[in-house]
């Protein structure tokens, strides 16, 4: 009883230690700036965090995130500038939307293996990209829609940088939660036991089709859920939301710099990545370069990402 | 009562018939041994009872359902777990970890539950962990449940195999080349594990070539050779048969020395 009462706590504090920091945060990037950028990177959490569930937990190699971001976004900007559909309402149906979606693909994209399949999750994306461009009636093409709504809080509209940025974190809060609880159970045992050797899982009762879909099906969800943030956030919508250059290159990164199949990596991918390119703004022409630089001297010295590099030094601390 | 019915199977693989009309039982409470030389068919017998390929013909049935067909996942939810010739580990799980994986299909708890981690969630976890506990003493993997899988040496990853597939509580266990690679006294240690298995309630079919360990472990035994069921009875009335003798152990040899293919 007392060996399982010291690790729960011992993740419970882990748990508020982290949301401690998150809550500090807006207060040591206290400029406007900053905390826009603070915005940006709890909005990027939740978008690393579907790939994480993907690829870091279920090992599904998929480079098509960025098309569930603007899906969800652009349905959550149709509902609500279009239709005039309130704010929860609309981030619900365009997760639910997203989620279909993903669900459509990832059955689809099952039959292929491997390879296959991130070609598929590209393609996907790059869809994506294209019928925002074209469906102009919809989407207004390449100028994108404007004017979307900002949150509300208890009927009040957010206006200033620090509320937002609290109003977002409970959401992120409460991924991380949800996170926590799935994956150390049966399901995220499953999850790795499919990413490990999925025809051993296979032979003990876990169905690798079922919980790849799942897990992607997950993915895409929560990617969605971000991009209604990154929509009433940003107030625009545009068919960048799907690029790869802008945006998955970027979840790619956190992912897997911050640390794959665990919960905080993507929270340090995330604002490590939000802040780096602004911080290089300095040095101009050469800031893609020196970033090229830092990401390669990542892969080498921590190629497993921060958090499990971390977890390796205090275990061997024992 | 036949735990496991096998009518008429056969694989044909293009211009290959790898099985061909292969039919036996195995009754509960049995070890059953699948013996053959290279090439004869056990292990694509065995893909085909557990889900992994899909039957040209014939029949599979286990504790009363027809699972001919089935994926594996769904015929290990039945109680039909198997091992791979080629061993197969998680490799960046630790033993512990692996064998707690082995619980999942007996592991009851909703979607709902692990949401809320309520009184069930805790309970069916303690209820895991202690089986896990029991199988790690059972195999003599308790000091190890902390390595990883992929540092225990070759054949304490062989009994981490058996101990994973235990974990699934298995009516019939299926284990293909248990002892493949071992050597004597490691052969012998694992024949006597799974024998006690015997005790505890499993049923078991396994594949092996040490006629030695066939011989003294087997209830009964299937001979397969080209794909065909040449012999199916006791261990003495295997050996004795002409068919047998001719093609597994080899006009002019002995029977029982180990390694006799």
């Amino acid at each position: 009883m007392d060996k399982k009462n010291i690790k729960i706590k011992r993740s419970s504090l882990t748990f508020l230690g982290w949301t401690t920091v998150l809550c500090i945060i807006p207060f040591v990037f206290s400029s406007d700036y900053s905390r826009h950028l603070c915005i940006n990177a709890l909005i990027y959490i939740m978008l690393a965090q579907g790939l994480n569930i993907c690829l870091g937990y279920c090992g599904q190699m998929s480079l098509g995130q960025a098309g569930f971001f603007a899906i969800g976004g652009y349905v959550f900007a149709i509902l609500t500038t279009k239709f005039g559909f309130f704010w929860w309402g609309s981030t619900i149906i365009a997760v639910i939307m997203t989620a279909l979606v993903g669900f459509l693909l990832a059955v689809i994209g099952m039959r292929a293996r491997g390879s296959a399949f991130i070609v598929i999750s590209i393609l996907f994306a790059r869809v994506v990209r294209l019928v925002a461009l074209n469906w102009t009636d919809m989407t207004n093409g390449q100028a994108g829609i404007l004017s979307i709504p900002r949150m509300a809080f208890f009927g009040n509209q957010l206006t200033s940088k620090l509320s937002i940025y609290y109003y977002v974190l409970i959401f992120v809060v409460i991924i991380q939660f949800l996170m926590e609880r799935i994956i150390d159970s049966k399901i995220g045992r499953a999850f790795v036991a499919v990413k490990q050797a999925d025809s051993l899982a296979a032979s003990l009762g876990i169905s690798p089709y079922h919980y790849s879909i799942a897990a992607f099906t997950i993915g895409a969800a929560v990617s969605a859920f971000a991009g209604c943030f990154h929509a009433s956030f940003a107030q625009m919508v545009s068919p960048e939301m799907a690029d790869f250059n802008n945006v998955m290159l970027y979840i790619i990164m956190m992912v897997v710099v911050g640390g794959r199949g665990t919960i905080w990596g993507p929270v340090v991918g995330a604002f490590l990545f939000t802040f780096l390119p602004e911080y290089l703004r300095f040095a101009d022409m050469l800031r893609m370069p020196i970033f090229g630089l830092i990401l390669i001297f990542l892969v080498l010295f921590v190629p497993d990402g921060f958090i499990p590099a971390f977890t390796k030094l205090t275990r061997k601390k024992k | 009562m036949s735990l496991l019915e096998v009518r008429g199977l056969t694989k044909i693989f293009g211009g290959l018939t790898a099985v061909k009309d292969v039919s036996f039982d195995v009754k509960k409470g049995e070890i059953v041994s699948l013996i053959g030389p290279n090439g004869a068919g056990k292990t694509t017998l065995f893909s085909m009872v557990t889900g992994l390929e899909k039957p040209t013909y014939g029949k599979v049935t286990f504790n009363n359902t027809d699972i001919t067909g089935w994926e594996a996942y769904k015929v290990a939810n039945l109680g039909l777990v198997t091992t791979f010739q080629k061993t197969k580990v998680f490799s960046s799980l630790t033993v512990e970890e692996a064998v707690l994986v082995g619980t999942h299909s007996k592991h009851k708890t909703t979607t709902l539950d692990i949401i809320l981690r309520n009184k069930k969630f805790y309970s069916e976890l303690e209820r895991s962990k202690n089986k896990v506990t029991e199988i790690l003493e059972y195999t003599k993997l308790s000091d190890k449940k902390d390595f990883m899988c992929a540092e225990l040496s070759y054949g304490e990853q062989r009994v981490l195999e058996i101990a994973v597939a235990m974990a699934a509580e298995p009516r019939l266990l299926l284990l293909d080349e248990p002892v493949a690679g071992l050597n004597h006294t490691e052969s012998k240690e694992l024949m006597n594990m799974i024998n006690d298995l015997r005790h505890s309630g499993v049923t078991i079919l396994l594949i092996e070539h040490d006629m030695d360990l066939v011989m003294k472990i087997s209830d009964r035994i299937v001979a397969l050779n080209f794909g065909e069921n040449i012999c199916f009875g006791t261990p003495q009335e295997v050996t004795s048969n002409v068919r047998v003798i001719e093609a597994y152990l080899g006009s002019g040899e002995d029977v029982g020395g180990s390694g006799c293919y």
